[in-house]
């Protein structure tokens, strides 16, 4: 059930972002510039950047670190239950759980770093249509909610509080929580690579 | 054709009684009046008339030579026939599924450095006693000790002709059913074993029971002995033996010359522990005190509640893939997980006897896809080093003199966690095969003790070495020098080997060569008792039980015992055995180590993201409060302010 409906929303959210894209005529060149731009502004001339304070380096290696690490994450939980329909043991689980703990940080920092840009403003609502500033300021919120929801499951499987049915249970809540956590930064990622080209032009 | 009332009923009545006789030649073996249950819960007196094996009646008043024979005594009211397929008599035979690997029975011949692990079963790893040329009266004389009789010791066939006269006064070793089912307390199971020992065969039950006692040696009557006129063997040679004989206790028979067996509902796990006992051999050795009894004998129940049968006899052995493909619920109430596991099997019947379901709180379901109930629970801790383990039947534990020696060869490890065929990791007792053996088509056939013995002796000195302790050893230039006179003295010209340790010792243009073998490896049998509670199982002091730097479930060692002084002291962690990579193994068992630091890590995390989503979502909402509100409010036609 899990297997086909993450192929189902991942499939579907992918080919919404793509057709999306296309319809708004931007290449992959394009996406690729902005971000590959934004990252070695971050990683690298962020630093040697006089003029930029510390908090918008840290700021910008945060976020991303943290888009990295989720990644990673995606890729080692998805890729055994998904791909190959198997538990994530061995390997997998080792570089998935050690990858976890690394995203809560850099999440957090991002977390405290980005929100204050995400609030909501008297001046933004109501608005008659979905701006795409809104769209993104409320995937983020959604997307920290979803977070919470997967990790509140897991801290609580560290601790013996629950038996193997409990335990399941939180297994399937982290799974599902974080199903939906992943279409939801695929639409994140639409709506943040709208607001860049408008920012650019 | 008209056919009248009469006509229709007989044709009706011979068309039954047909239907009755196909159906009692379909089961070979009609029922009788002990066989069929009346509903009854109150246990049936068992006073009854003996009979020998020719089956005559046993009267008080007889001068009577002859001892009592199960078959013919318990066979007035219980079908022997159908008895006798059951688990414990049914080895040889091949027709029946030989199900997962046991016990099977060691062959220990230290002084031709031999290990032999032998079964009639077909289980992989274990040698049929016939290939390594042994008949089935030298397998009772090795183990029928802690035999229950029946199969090999009674079945003309599987018998060999160059024993026949020994058969002829040995008798056969029929079922002894007071093994299991005489809970009498003067009933000695030692007594027994010791009248197999003598090749006492026909009398070892008597001889055992407390209506007769036995004296003499059938295995040392001539071959012309008559069991019917022992006392013509006075004229033969009475110096030092003297030939079988029972004596009956005439105060045990009443006025009807019946005899009152004790033969509970239940059999006595007593009964059973002189075949089933285990001991390890270390610092509680000696100490029984120090021991914790099996925790669902302990709670009151017995082993029968769990290895149960029927009138077939067909115990349940309990293991997962035993009942696979069968719908009787019995056997799918009879594994760990069908009688404590809730709707785990549609044919179970779950919380039998008060069986608790456990909630095993803070264990991730995955230890129940990769492990064996039997990993946690049962068995000893395991230590550095995997432990000597001593059984009834490998040891013949339990008999009159026996060698209390704690290492006494074979040695058994236990634990030795392996990956079973159904992919899960299970406990398991495991020993070190070592043979001598003839290389044909890849495969490797033991030879026998007599094929081995004197070439051997001609280059060790077999006197010198002792039945425990260390493992003897050879160097190559010995196994060389021993192969060597092998492959001279055999004229087929096969190739010769030897096999110890897991590997395969060859000649190579005159010098040895050494590999690893697949069919080589050490022979190991899951093993399941003694259970231990919850509290003292593996994962009750938390994850750190296994998965540690130095947690002896993952890196504990495994010696190779091995006849090589080239192969000495050589240890195997016990990642090999399940297939693991130990690497892996102790970098996982690392992140362990951080686990607290994890814990605090994400709950601080969650704390500070939590704050900042409810500070700034709760920011939000009062905002679309504030705007609904003007928005109501202007609706109204009042000011916004």
């Amino acid at each position: 059930m899990y297997r086909f409906l993450s192929f189902l929303l991942l499939i579907a959210a992918f080919v919404y972002f793509f057709l999306s894209l296309r319809k708004n005529r931007i290449g992959s060149k394009e996406i690729r510039g902005m971000f590959a731009g934004g990252l070695a502004k971050s990683l690298a001339g962020g630093w040697t950047n006089k003029d930029g304070s510390l908090y918008f380096k840290l700021k910008l290696i945060s976020y991303y670190i943290t888009v990295f690490l989720f990644l990673v994450l995606f890729i080692t939980g998805m890729f055994p239950a998904v791909a190959l329909g198997v538990r994530m043991t061995g390997l997998f689980l080792m570089i998935h759980v050690e990858s976890a703990l690394l995203f809560t940080i850099s999440f957090t920092v991002t977390l405290v770093f980005w929100a204050h840009r995400h609030q909501f403003t008297d001046a933004e609502m109501p608005h008659n249509r979905l701006t795409t500033d809104m769209a993104l300021k409320l995937l983020f919120w959604l997307i920290t909610l979803l977070i919470i929801i997967a990790m509140l499951s897991i801290i609580l499987m560290l601790f013996p509080l629950f038996g193997t049915d409990g335990m399941e249970n939180l297994v399937d809540i982290h799974r599902y929580s974080v199903l939906f956590l992943s279409v939801t930064v695929i639409f994140h990622s639409y709506y943040l690579i709208l607001h860049n080209r408008k920012r650019s032009q | 054709m008209k056919l009248s009332f009469a006509g229709i009923f007989n044709v009706f009545a011979v068309a039954t009684f047909s239907m009755l006789i196909s159906f009692e030649s379909a089961s070979s073996q009609p029922l009788k009046i002990g066989d069929i249950r009346d509903g009854s819960k109150t246990p049936p007196l068992h006073i009854i008339n003996l009979y020998d094996s020719d089956s005559l009646q046993i009267l008080r008043n007889d001068n009577t030579l002859l001892p009592f024979s199960t078959r013919f005594s318990c066979g007035v009211c219980h079908s022997y026939d159908i008895v006798r397929k059951g688990l414990h008599f049914n080895a040889h035979d091949r027709s029946i599924a030989p199900g997962r690997a046991g016990e099977p029975d060691i062959y220990v011949d230290w002084q031709n450095y031999t290990l032999l692990p032998l079964s009639y079963r077909n289980w992989t790893g274990a040698f049929n006693p016939r290939g390594v040329a042994l008949t089935t009266m030298d397998y009772l004389n090795l183990f029928g000790t802690h035999m229950a009789g029946g199969g090999i010791g009674e079945i003309d066939s599987l018998q060999s002709p160059e024993d026949y006269s020994r058969w002829e006064i040995s008798g056969k070793l029929e079922i002894n059913c007071l093994a299991c089912h005489d809970a009498d307390p003067q009933y000695d199971p030692a007594e027994y074993s010791s009248q197999v020992q003598k090749q006492n065969y026909r009398w070892a039950p008597s001889g055992a029971s407390a209506i007769a006692g036995v004296k003499g040696y059938a295995k040392k009557m001539p071959d012309n002995f008559d069991k019917y006129n022992p006392l013509t063997y006075a004229d033969i040679d009475r110096r030092s033996f003297s030939p079988p004989l029972a004596t009956y206790d005439l105060s045990k028979f009443d006025s009807n010359n019946k005899v009152f067996f004790n033969i509970p509902r239940k059999v006595q796990p007593e009964l059973c522990y002189f075949c089933h006992s285990s001991v390890y051999a270390d610092e509680s050795y000696l100490n029984q005190w120090t021991e914790d009894e099996d925790i669902h004998v302990a709670k009151g129940l017995t082993c029968t509640d769990c290895h149960s049968n029927g009138l077939d006899h067909n115990m349940i052995r309990g293991y997962r893939s035993e009942h696979a493909g069968k719908d009787e619920s019995m056997l799918g109430s009879s594994t760990c997980e069908g009688c404590h596991m809730v709707g785990k099997s549609n044919a179970a019947k779950f919380g039998r006897l008060g069986a608790p379901v456990p909630s095993h709180k803070g264990i991730p379901s995955i230890h129940f896809v990769k492990l064996e109930c039997t990993v946690c629970h049962s068995g000893k801790e395991p230590k550095e080093r995997a432990n000597l383990i001593k059984t009834s039947r490998a040891h013949r534990l339990g008999l009159h003199k026996t060698n209390t020696e704690p290492e006494l060869f074979p040695h058994i490890q236990s634990p030795v966690y392996v990956r079973n065929k159904d992919g899960m990791i299970e406990p398991h007792n495991l020993i070190w095969p070592s043979y001598w053996g003839r290389k044909r088509g890849g495969e490797v056939f033991p030879l026998g003790t007599h094929e081995v013995e004197n070439i051997l002796a001609a280059h060790v000195t077999p006197d010198t070495l002792r039945g425990y302790r260390k493992w003897h050893q050879l160097d190559d230039s010995t196994i060389a020098a021993v192969l060597r006179s092998f492959t001279t003295a055999d004229s087929s010209g096969g190739e010769h080997v030897f096999v110890t340790g897991g590997k395969i010792f060859e000649l190579d243009g005159g010098r040895i060569r050494v590999t690893e073998y697949d069919a080589m490896k050490s022979y190991s049998w899951a093993f399941a008792h003694a259970v231990r509670p919850a509290s003292r199982s593996l994962g009750a002091k938390g994850c750190g039980d296994c998965h540690s730097f130095y947690s002896n479930f993952f890196f504990g060692d495994v010696y190779i015992e091995s006849s090589a002084k080239s192969e000495r002291d050589t240890l195997r962690s016990m990642t090999d055995f399940m297939g693991l990579n130990s690497m892996y193994q102790k970098a996982f068992s690392l992140t362990f180590f951080f686990r607290s630091w994890l814990k605090a890590i994400m709950i601080a995390s969650l704390v500070i993201i939590s704050l900042v989503f409810v500070l700034y979502t709760s920011k939000g909402i009062l905002l679309l409060t504030a705007r609904a509100s003007s928005i109501s409010r202007k609706n109204a036609g009042q000011s916004d302010v």
